[in-house]
């Protein structure tokens, strides 16, 4: 019995390791007031980077890089069409999800000449833990990203000024803060973590690419932080809540009799269900209004 | 007269500025053909010459397509996002599969009514869901709906692999029953549902611009502020689009089943959902414009299958270009900036030129 | 001890479109005053304050501040540079962050390089409270604060960037009597301080109280300068709406016998975040025009939201024709009671749609204008023509979309919709010539006119005093979410008026 709660512990904390970069990814980005639905193909598209870079190179660690550096294009190309030409948050998030999966599934040939899957590649350093079990070492790296975020948030001018655009920018903007090149900022953090995300289940968990293998991870992230009320130290307990379904789900198949079907809606029956039962949607104050200076 | 020109040069100018953005999209798409050692002007040309030549293909799918495109657009003039379409599409053909391939002691045609409408509440039901948990408990639609269709697809599955397996070898249901099935068009590929489907669009057209409720729905997603002072319920108006939205989805999908292949495979109608947001968009939600953009969307998927055959490269391209397309166009600044900085190129060769 | 000149402006014009916001405005701020600026709404004081924080760019004119020539275009951080600060009527605060984050924010570099200490933060703010007489509790969330205490946040946001030049918009519009005391003291301490202080306001009890001189603007020009000890309430009042022009338009009835077709008593609201209605009482009779007189944000659009049935009563009683109306179940607007709303573009017409559907909108219903469940296109296409035919809307077009449509004949659309009902018989206009051409000011007030001798009751709520002189039977001021006096129009002159706008009660007055 235990052995099997250790396991889905185990299980739920590697697969709340991508959700988990992906909903820093999103919290970030609605702390400035951005609707953030594009780390779904975010982290597909870094999560493709990294596995041919790592095939081309060698090396897990430059694949790893490629995957980040990918991110980072991705969300400064989002920046000039969803804040720079003031498009619409939503639209432009979906639209570049569809173009990231369909770039993948596309490429995927030219890249790896295969399809559905690539070849196996190099992962990343795995560590045998205690209580943890087997991870990446993206495991250290997303504890360290995770309590950086939260302590830049609280703890540094860059952080308040953040929190401010999200609430108010035109407060922020009488202040002589630059709202654009702060969600810039912003935006190329979300693409990093994103890199981080893909990277992770990529080349530190599966070892290869498979299409669309992130799963509409990027929008459970979304949900997740919607529940945790955009706090981002709740993130971290929702996004593990969400990993935990999924993880249940799975274990579940081998000794329920519920068809595994059943059980792979869960995490998505779940979302919705939180989504409902919750009283107080708090949020920033901006989110998804797209800011334009009122000068008359 | 003045007015009419002025009328006429409005709409020239939206549909230009359509065309520019779809242009763009397809420019765009072919950098990345090249990236990919491919030619574009051979992977268009294949594209567009297959879609010529099975022309009756391209209309079965342009059929499910409208609807596609109507699940988008009709939410969306009431303000509601529907990203469900890909699942109240499948819900709406396994429904139809199922409820075609009973036994019922009734009449041809009263059981093709029968599967039809079982297949639109199906489909209501499941985007209402969506747009009373918006409207009463805010949760936002997108989400909500995109959850609907993994969970959907998924049940789906399960459905079709066990109670209402109706093959040993393939995901799928047993043939429908002949007085349940819609008849073809004088024998080409396509169905008289297509004759359906755009009646469908036209009585669209009539609902938004010829009825009171009609112009409740318009009111209540362009300025819900007005709509108040002017006693629409914003609300019920969203939930109305909603459910018309599902109901659409749902009947093209059930055309397709009823009409088409005769029964309900499993993963069959992966990407119409999302076909029909680019479908919608580019027709700035005129239910008119639908039945265009929607052959245009069918010509590029079937023809994606002949450029897949012929030069490998992966009939997801279009998803590449329905992502461009729709991001293009809501951004009117970015085309727009664009223009300017061609306006600026050929006129200082002018200038060029005349020195 | 000079007076040194802290700010000069001369010849100082803007315009807007066709509006001259400012016109040839001449004003000198000497160092360590307290000077009022005091109009109606429109007189262009808030626009001059503007120019010189920065926020507008001036057509014409020369700027300087503490002696320095102010280039034609600056930006307020410039401005801010020369130690302006400038605290607005709409709060610019963000609420969930707490007061010191709130002083801090933007200007951080005095407290911290990059990473932010909130316990450095607020020992420094600690000297800040002290000098300024302020205190305030540096961890409260500005949300849980109250408007008088968020307005103080906004003065110490200015004094923690060394401001030597304060401006303060409408300070007291959001303020309990209290609460404005407080200030009151706490301006006159930072003047003894050595600072300079700009009052933008309508309140001449504030100016009297207050400042040490008094600037009137009236219409884009300065009407008058004075030293505070040496004017009047009556005089200021005078300046600052001018004298009565012409003749009026309306023939007065005087109070008939009537009964009421509208009474509203005491009304109250909870739910604005502007001014809620404070018990406000009214009553309306037919055949009459009550005009209401008053400086915006005082209640006004409260009360519209109210008949609109859009902002819920908190308590209060509305009867209409004599007995009890339940504004929770039901809407006035299906009674008869039609609204000209006050922005007709966000409030008034859906701009995306044709002439035809925006007048449709309030028409959707009629049977006769139906075929079944379809509407009767010939039916409407006369319908709509022959209301833009009446109403003169240009160009005749019911194709054209609202938002190709000027100003005026935007408005005629939504008059063409709202006083065409059948059953009207209650019309609530607000604001209803704001930015329209002397033409289509002309056609309004025709309009209410034609419903007036029609038996029509007319509400008119307006801050142009010439439109409430020239159209009311009664005129009511509405001050502070309440009605503070209701007479005949002819017992009003100009002054009697001005200081009921500017805050005089009855007993007072």
């Amino acid at each position: 019995m235990f052995e099997m709660v250790l396991s889905i512990f185990q299980s739920s904390v590697r697969i709340m390791l991508p959700l988990l970069f992906a909903a820093m990814g999103v919290m970030l980005s609605a702390k400035v007031g951005f609707i953030n639905m594009s780390m779904e193909g975010g982290m597909l598209g870094s999560a493709f980077v990294s596995v041919a870079v790592d095939m081309f190179t060698g090396s897990a660690w430059i694949g790893l890089l490629g995957g980040i550096v990918f991110g980072m294009v991705y969300f400064l190309l989002l920046w000039v069409f969803a804040i720079h030409f003031r498009g619409n948050h939503v639209v432009c998030s979906l639209g570049f999800n569809f173009i990231a999966s369909g770039a993948t599934i596309v490429l995927m040939s030219a890249v790896f000449g295969a399809t559905g899957y690539s070849p196996s590649v190099e992962k990343l350093p795995l560590f045998m833990l205690p209580l943890f079990g087997e991870q990446s070492i993206c495991f250290f790296l997303a504890i360290v990203l995770t309590f950086l975020i939260i302590w830049i948030l609280k703890n540094t001018v860059f952080g308040l000024r953040i929190i401010a655009i999200g609430e108010n920018t035109s407060a922020a903007d009488s202040l002589g803060i630059p709202i654009d090149r702060y969600k810039f900022y912003v935006f190329l953090a979300a693409g990093v973590l994103a890199g981080f995300g893909g990277s992770e289940l990529a080349i530190g968990q599966m070892g290869f690419f498979a299409n669309n293998m992130i799963a509409s991870a990027g929008f459970l992230a979304y949900s997740a932080v919607v529940f945790a009320a955009f706090s981002p130290s709740l993130t971290i307990l929702t996004s593990f809540f969400l990993a935990f379904f999924d993880a249940l789900q799975m274990r579940a198949q081998t000794f329920m009799s519920i068809p595994s079907e059943f059980l792979l809606t869960l995490p998505y029956a779940v979302t919705i269900i939180a989504l409902v039962f919750m009283k107080n949607k708090k949020k920033p104050g901006m989110l998804g209004k797209i800011y334009e200076r009122d000068k008359d | 007269m003045i007015l009419s020109s002025i009328l006429r040069k409005d709409r020239m100018i939206t549909f230009s500025k359509t065309v520019f953005s779809v242009f763009l999209a397809l420019l765009f798409g072919s950098l990345f053909l090249i990236f990919l050692e491919a030619s574009p002007l051979e992977v268009y040309g294949v594209m567009f010459e297959r879609a010529a030549t099975s022309f009756d293909l391209v209309l079965r799918r342009a059929m499910v397509l409208m609807m596609s495109g109507l699940a988008v657009a009709i939410p969306m003039k009431a303000g509601m996002f529907n990203m469900g379409g890909e699942g109240q599409i499948v819900a709406g053909a396994l429904t139809a599969a199922v409820v075609g391939g009973l036994d019922l002691p009734i009449p041809a045609g009263f059981h093709t009514v029968f599967a039809l409408a079982s297949a639109a509440i199906i489909g209501m039901l499941l985007s209402g869901f969506s747009g009373v948990l918006s409207i009463k408990r805010n949760v936002n639609e997108v989400i909500s709906t995109i959850m609907m269709n993994s969970i959907i697809a998924y049940i789906a599955t399960y459905l079709v692999m066990n109670p209402f397996r109706g093959s040993e070898f393939s995901p799928q249901t047993a043939k429908i029953k002949d007085g349940a099935s819609i008849p073809s068009f004088f024998g080409l590929d396509f169905s008289w549902a297509l004759v359906f489907a755009i009646f469908l669009c036209i009585s669209t057209y009539v609902f938004l611009e010829r009825t009171p409720k009609g112009l409740e729905l318009k009111a209540a997603g362009l300025n819900p502020v007005f709509s108040r002072y002017q006693g629409i319920k914003v609300g019920s108006m969203g939930l109305l689009g909603m459910l018309l939205g599902g109901a659409a989805a749902a009947l093209g999908g059930a055309f397709e089943v009823l009409g088409g292949s005769h029964s309900y495979t499993d993963e069959y109608f992966l990407q119409y959902g999302f076909d029909g947001i680019a479908i919608a968009f580019m027709a700035g939600n005129n239910p008119l414009g639908i039945i265009v953009s929607s052959i245009f969307m069918a010509a590029v998927r079937v023809g994606s299958l002949a450029v897949s055959r012929r030069t490998g490269v992966s009939t997801y391209f279009v998803s590449i270009l329905q992502g461009l397309i729709i991001v293009l166009l809501v951004v009117p600044y970015f085309s727009d900036s664009i223009l300017a900085v061609i306006k600026k190129i050929f006129c200082r060769k002018k200038e060029v030129d005349h020195v | 001890m000079e007076d040194s000149v802290v700010i000069r402006m001369r010849g100082v014009s803007k315009s807007f479109g066709n509006n001259k916001a400012n016109d040839n405005v001449d004003m000198e701020v000497r160092k360590g005053e307290i000077l009022a600026i005091l109009g109606e709404n429109g007189a262009g004081k808030s626009t001059l304050m503007k120019i010189l924080f920065g926020f507008y760019t001036r057509d014409e004119g020369t700027v300087e501040i503490e002696g320095n020539v102010m280039p034609l275009v600056y930006s307020p951080r410039v401005a801010m540079e020369m130690g302006l600060a400038m605290v607005h009527q709409h709060f610019k605060l963000v609420e969930t962050l707490p007061v010191a984050e709130n002083i801090v924010l933007g200007a951080e570099g005095k407290v911290a390089r990059f990473v932010y200490d909130k316990r450095k933060t607020r020992e420094k703010l600690k000297s800040l409270y002290d000098y300024s007489g302020i205190h305030l509790n540096s961890d409260t969330l500005i949300r849980d604060l109250p408007l008088g205490d968020r307005q103080k946040v906004e003065i110490l946001k200015a004094l923690f960037r060394g401001c030597r030049t304060l401006i303060l918009d409408e300070p007291t519009a959001v303020l309990t009597p209290q609460e404005t005391e407080n200030m009151f003291s706490l301006l006159r301490n930072l003047r003894e301080q050595g600072m300079t202080i700009l009052i933008i306001t309508h309140k001449l009890s504030e100016v009297l109280q207050l400042s040490d001189r008094v600037l009137v603007m009236r219409a884009g020009r300065v009407a008058g300068l004075f030293e505070t000890s040496h004017t009047s309430e009556a005089e200021l009042a005078r300046t600052m709406v001018g004298y009565e022009l012409g003749s009026s338009k309306t023939i007065r009835q005087s109070c008939s016998s009537l009964s009421p077709t509208l009474q509203l008593e005491n009304l109250s609201t909870e739910d604005s975040a502007g001014c809620n209605l404070k018990g406000l009482s009214l009553s309306l009779y037919p055949g009459r025009i009550v005009g209401i007189a008053g400086v915006d944000g005082n209640g006004q659009r409260e009360l519209v939201e109210v008949l609109a049935g859009i902002l819920p009563l908190s308590s209060g009683t509305v009867l209409l024709n004599g007995s009890l109306f339940d504004m929770g179940r039901r809407k006035l607007a299906e009674s008869g009671l039609r609204i000209i709303p006050e922005d007709r573009h966000r409030q008034g017409l859906v701009l995306p749609l044709t002439v035809q559907d925006n007048i449709m909108a309030g028409y959707r219903n009629r049977i006769d204008m139906r075929k079944g469940p379809f509407f009767d296109i010939e039916a409407i296409h006369s319908f709509t023509d022959g209301l833009i035919e009446d109403f003169d809307i240009r160009p005749r077009s019911r194709e054209l979309k609202a938002q190709q449509m000027s100003g005026g004949n935007q408005q005629k659309i939504v008059l063409a919709r709202e006083l065409s009902e059948s059953d009207l018989s209650i019309i609530v206009a607000s604001q209803p010539t704001r930015g329209l051409d002397v033409g289509a000011i002309e056609f309004t007030h025709s309009q209410l006119l034609k419903h007036k001798n029609e038996g029509r009751t007319i509400l008119l709520i307006s801050s142009d005093l010439d439109e409430i002189e020239a159209l009311s039977d009664e005129i009511a001021v509405i001050y502070d979410g309440k009605i503070t006096v209701q007479r005949n129009a002819d017992d009003f002159d100009r002054t009697t008026l001005g200081l009921y706008m500017g805050g005089g009660r009855e007993d007072v007055v």
